[in-house]
């Protein structure tokens, strides 16, 4: 249900909500440097859309639920105010491009009722899931090309469907501030795996960002060696 | 639920007395003490710079740490443990039938046979008053 | 031979012993005593010394995994295997009163440890309890000790799964933070 909400100063807002959060977006387009021109023209589609809207959702302290779906499945409800969700298809079964996300929003206040039985699920899975399915192979459109990034707190990787090359890439984001580029080539792996976490852990709001002024970046090691325990380990392990 | 035996009077006063009689009979002995298989403390003979609670956990590990090496070298169940030190030896064993340990430090005044009976007997003293106990 | 010792501590009940079953490629060598504090905690058993369980990577190596009693009064078996350890699963039960305040005390206990960025804690007992939620230890320990970043981790101890991805999180915490102090004392 859209209808008319409240801005940020308690003054009424003129015009949709979705509107505003569009207002959002478009003003965090026009920061982006020009080499991202060609995107900034074009229409975020399927999850990109979801992601976006997500995290123009999270940086407001309006309590807010959001309502997607995705072409050919039922819909998920976010209550952002218990850092919840619920879906009927499990995450096992994300689908990785539908074709369309629909998104929409409504305002809630503090104390109104949940929408669906809580607990729910943690958020934090689907805006994982949903933040490697996002921006194909891209920087998320507000992230800056050239940030170094650092790990405030680490996922729940228990509950996170994961590669041991992701959960090596968070220990060294845990440790240092380092550049997509940098991460990429200290974890050997593709620029494209590397920038999908750094997209999800920054839709999770579990990393900073500071401009390499700021931050205090090193050389990128050489690949983590063979021959550390932890090798050997995942080798027993059969990981 | 029943009261734990380090807090049951009854048990503190039996302990107390068989601990005084053992002083009686082995004047060698510095220090004992009666303890749950747990590491607390139920009665001692005060020797004033130990400190109880403490060395009581610490009896219990080194209980159970012995009766583990005595389980993994299938050498049947511990009878006792003995740590033999330059100033003293310290005897230590269950009380049969009982969630309990003694432990006792005797001076190198005994000799660890006399210290080593003296200490079963006590232990087996204590055990059958509590099994009388309702 | 090489050997790597990781402890397992945490407050009685958490789930140190099973943890350590769970993970051993040996029966584990366990010291439980009748315990006398049902009232605190409901388990017929508790460690008093140790358990000791392995993990053998090769005929030269192996991973000895040490679970020490969760009560303060064996606090002097802390003393003597955190000497040897290498790194720590600290285990926090989410049905405890104040977890998040155990979890910090234990901390504080096993500081050095920490400060390598030898800790992963695990919380246990999220089907019991479900708040505190996960998230919010992590945000406890940045408020009491900011600037490090280590794993928290929602943890079923029963579950090999679990244990092993908290294994292979501690192992290559330690070894990313080794590898970078290295580089920026090299770079200062």
């Amino acid at each position: 249900m859209i209808g008319e909400g409240v801005d940020l100063y308690g003054g009424r807002r003129r015009g949709s909500l979705r509107g505003w959060i569009v207002e959002q977006q478009t003003a965090l387009h026009n920061d982006i440097s020009t080499e991202r021109d060609a995107v900034e023209n074009e229409q975020p589609v399927g999850w990109t859309s979801a992601a976006i809207a997500v995290h123009s959702i999270l940086q407001i302290p309006i309590p807010m639920f959001l309502r997607l779906e995705p072409a050919g499945f039922g819909p998920i409800t976010i209550d952002f105010r218990h850092h919840a969700f619920e879906w009927g298809t499990s995450l096992r079964d994300f689908p990785d491009e539908p074709a369309t996300v629909l998104v929409e929003t409504e305002p809630t206040t503090a104390t109104e009722p949940p929408i669906f039985a809580l607990p729910g699920q943690d958020l934090d899975r689907l805006l994982w899931t949903m933040g490697l399915h996002s921006f194909q192979d891209d920087r998320a459109f507000w992230l800056r090309p050239g940030d170094h990034y650092r790990l405030t707190r680490w996922p729940d990787l228990t509950s996170l469907d994961h590669t041991i090359d992701q959960m090596r890439m968070i220990a060294m984001l845990g440790n240092i501030s380092l550049s997509v580029d940098q991460l990429a080539e200290a974890a050997d792996v593709e620029l494209a795996v590397a920038q999908r976490l750094v997209n999800a852990l920054s839709l999770m709001g579990v990393i900073d960002s500071a401009i390499e002024a700021q931050a205090r970046p090193v050389d990128a090691p050489a690949p983590a060696p063979s021959r550390g325990l932890f090798s050997r380990l995942r080798a027993k392990l059969g990981l | 639920m029943s009261t734990a035996l380090h807090k049951d009077d009854r048990v503190i006063d039996l302990g107390r007395a068989h601990l005084v009689a053992m002083k009686e009979l082995c004047s060698s002995l510095v220090y004992a003490a009666l303890l749950t298989d747990d590491g607390f403390e139920v009665v001692r003979l005060t020797k004033s710079e130990i400190d109880g609670g403490r060395y009581a956990s610490m009896a219990s590990s080194m209980q159970a740490l012995s009766e583990a090496v005595a389980r993994e070298l299938r050498i049947g169940s511990g009878e006792y443990t003995i740590i033999a030190s330059q100033s003293g030896h310290v005897v230590q064993l269950r009380v049969p039938g009982h969630p309990l340990v003694l432990s006792a430090l005797f001076d190198n005044d005994e000799t660890l046979g006399k210290a080593l009976a003296s200490s079963r007997q006590t232990a087996e003293k204590i055990a059958a008053v509590l099994t009388a106990v309702p | 031979m090489a050997e790597h010792v990781i402890l397992f501590a945490g407050p009685m009940g958490s789930g140190k012993t099973t943890a350590i079953e769970t993970l051993s490629d040996i029966e584990v060598v366990a010291t439980e005593a009748a315990n006398t504090e049902r009232d605190i905690v409901d388990k017929p058993t508790t460690t008093v010394a140790l358990d000791y369980g392995e993990i053998v990577l090769g005929d030269e190596e192996k991973v000895r995994l040490y679970g020490i009693p969760g009560q303060r009064r064996f606090d002097f078996m802390w003393s003597i295997l955190r000497e040897r350890a290498e790194g720590m699963i600290l285990l926090v039960n989410n049905d405890a009163p104040d977890a998040i305040a155990t979890m910090i005390e234990y901390l504080d206990e096993f500081g050095e440890l920490y400060e390598r960025g030898g800790v992963v804690i695990g919380i246990t007992r999220t089907d019991i309890s479900r708040t505190p939620a996960v998230a919010d230890y992590s945000r406890a320990l940045a408020k009491a000790r900011p600037g490090l970043v280590v794993p928290v981790l929602g943890i079923d101890p029963r579950s090999a799964e679990h244990m092993r991805m908290a294994l292979m999180a501690l192992i290559i915490n330690i070894e990313m933070r080794e590898t970078w102090s290295t580089r920026e004392a090299e770079t200062v």
